[in-house]
């Protein structure tokens, strides 16, 4: 069995080779479906460590793309042997970058960080209409959308879609969080969104609050 | 003198006294209103970057309705030229919308070329990056001769057009263009050009020394792209300026700004200064970390842009050092109401004005249409000109 506390501390210090030398060894062994959840429990639980180093001004924006980038890489090598029982109990988000932007950035960071908080993500990309958005909620009938971009155009973007989720008549069954370097409390407040943050692990205990 | 050129002259030393840390007659006012501009005047930004008359015709109709005392640039790219060369790097999402960056096609070089990129990044430039941005230079000659002669001709005309504009302006209007051209720091333009963001991001953990020699490979290739565009517009009575927009520091660890940035940008910002010209940063993000940093740069000889900080703290840090651009929310000229946009201009007034050094201008670049109301604009300048008398 693989020191579980030593690969949370791997995960949360980005120290890759730590990580992967770890997971290679769990992978060459028979039988290893349970230890291998337990690993996926421990990367994610250094990811929430990486998100407080962020919280505290120790870890910045570079160090969450890259954090995002292996924690991706560890789950791409684990899925496989993950059982079918395994699924994410946190709660659902249906996520864009809203339309009329390409910047995904941001995005993916707090993707990163929400599925590492055991949230399943339903992830729209980049320069998602409205209608899109609107279908995927009636489809799946998540708890939180969740919106990003990083121009302000982006802005009129995100309230055409709080206005497209009111006619549908799904408002009321959604949280509607938005993110991003134009959003702050004013914007939140003009878009009718429920929530705001320019920073991810921020935004990921806002999701834990709605769903808690 | 004429009444025009009379008012061109009083905008130019209420500029240039702010930037020597000096006391103006008032507060000069810079216009950063970009891409926005084409939508005032009725256009899309893709149309002004196809047809340049529609830029220049923009600018004339801005500065016809806006009050203010210098205007940026000549936002326009020349779209004839990336045509010619097959451009991939610009993105248009429809045809109203504004270009954008993709991090995805930013990415035209592997983190194994970095060796070869080291030892003679204008050759890897020219024979590597040019050809995968642009499909007509991959072909062979002469096909891609050709594309480089038609994309040099688009160019002059470019050039031309520029040139141009900027003098309607002083000649119609007695308006000034700040700036004759921009310099990418060196991580910057690996990052955002070569590897992409995430690329760069990956390349700091995994291959340190090499991105750190490349960014040193770099900062010559800076200076002399930087003083090329200087010497290549008609000379002025003062000092050009050059922005320089800042992208990544924010986004990195103190230590590596130290070790991967602040090197290179002073250098480029020394050199500048030693030519004679006047570099004017944008500090994108939050700068707060590394104000004391920047009391390092040459005093007097500097434009500071920013986007965020407390104002405050701002003067008080930085007020000796560099004349102080920025702060003013685009987001407030887009949602706020006028009373609360003269609120905001007082308030920032109050602590940037006193003793000079100081120009008023928007925290960002304004871009798509809705970036700013015309009439918060028009409020907010006015104000500033009668508030902002000293």
């Amino acid at each position: 069995m693989v020191d579980l506390k030593v690969l949370t501390q791997a995960m949360s210090d980005l120290d890759e080779d730590v990580l992967n030398k770890a997971i290679d060894e769990v992978l060459s062994k028979d039988n290893n479906a349970a230890e291998v959840q337990e690993v996926v429990k421990a990367c994610q639980q250094g990811m929430t460590l990486v998100g407080e180093r962020y919280d505290s001004g120790e870890y910045f924006i570079g160090d969450l793309v890259f954090a995002g980038e292996v924690l991706q890489s560890v789950m791409d090598k684990l899925k496989p042997v993950l059982s079918a029982g395994f699924s994410a109990k946190g709660g659902k988000i249906v996520l864009a970058t809203v339309f009329g932007d390409l910047h995904d950035i941001g995005k993916n960071i707090f993707r990163s960080m929400v599925e590492a908080a055991n949230f399943e993500v339903i992830d729209l990309g980049i320069n998602v209409p409205v209608s899109q958005i609107v279908d995927k909620v009636k489809e799946v009938n998540p708890d939180i959308v969740g919106l990003s971009g990083v121009l302000t155009l982006a802005l009129d973007s995100m309230k055409e879609m709080v206005d497209g989720l009111n006619n549908a008549g799904l408002r009321n069954s959604v949280k509607v969080i938005i993110g991003g370097v134009p959003v702050n409390e004013n914007v939140c407040k003009s878009i009718g969104a429920d929530a705001f943050s320019t920073n991810a692990a921020e935004g990921v205990k806002i999701c834990q609050r709605w769903v808690g | 003198m004429s009444e025009v050129m009379n008012l061109y002259k009083k905008r130019v030393e209420r500029v240039y006294k702010a930037i020597n840390l000096e006391q103006p007659d008032r507060v000069p006012i810079s216009s950063a209103l970009g891409t926005w501009s084409s939508y005032y005047a009725g256009y899309t930004d893709s149309e002004s970057n196809w047809d340049l008359d529609k830029c220049s015709k923009s600018l004339l109709k801005v500065v016809n309705d806006i009050p203010m005392d210098v205007l940026h640039m000549f936002y326009a790219r020349p779209g004839g030229m990336y045509q010619a060369l097959g451009s991939k790097s610009f993105h248009y999402l429809n045809e109203s919308n504004i270009v954008q960056y993709s991090d995805e096609n930013a990415e035209v070089m592997t983190s194994e070329e970095y060796p070869e990129f080291i030892k003679d990044p204008f050759r890897f430039m020219v024979e590597k990056v040019l050809p995968r941005k642009y499909a007509e230079l991959a072909k062979d000659t002469p096909a891609k001769d050709l594309a480089l002669a038609k994309g040099a001709m688009q160019f002059g005309m470019y050039g031309a057009k520029k040139g141009a504009a900027e003098a309607n302006l002083i000649s119609q209007y007695g308006i000034p263009m700040l700036f004759d051209g921009l310099a990418i720091m060196p991580l910057d333009w690996i990052a955002d050009f070569f590897r992409g963001i995430k690329g760069a991001f990956m390349d700091m953990r995994r291959r340190p020394e090499e991105l750190l020699e490349a960014a040193q490979a770099l900062t010559p290739l800076v200076i002399r792209f930087g003083m090329g565009q200087m010497f290549s517009t008609p000379p002025k009575a003062n000092p050009k300026i050059i922005l320089l927009p800042l992208h990544l520091p924010p986004m990195l660890k103190t230590a590596d700004f130290d070790k991967f940035y602040w090197p290179m940008f002073k250098t480029i910002v020394e050199a500048f200064v030693a030519n004679g010209v006047i570099p004017m940063p944008f500090y994108e993000g939050d700068w707060s970390r590394y104000y004391d940093h920047l009391q390092e740069l040459p005093v007097k000889k500097t434009l500071g842009w920013f986007e965020h900080g407390d104002p405050k703290e701002l003067k008080q840090k930085l007020g000796n050092t560099m004349c102080i651009l920025g702060l003013f929310p685009v987001t407030l000229l887009q949602y706020g109401t006028k009373e609360e946009c003269i609120t905001k201009a007082k308030e920032l007034l109050d602590d940037l004005a006193p003793g000079g050094g100081y120009i008023f201008s928007t925290d960002k670049e304004l871009l798509s249409a809705a970036d700013g109301k015309a009439e918060n604009i028009i409020a907010v300048n006015k104000f500033v000109m009668e508030y902002g008398i000293y």
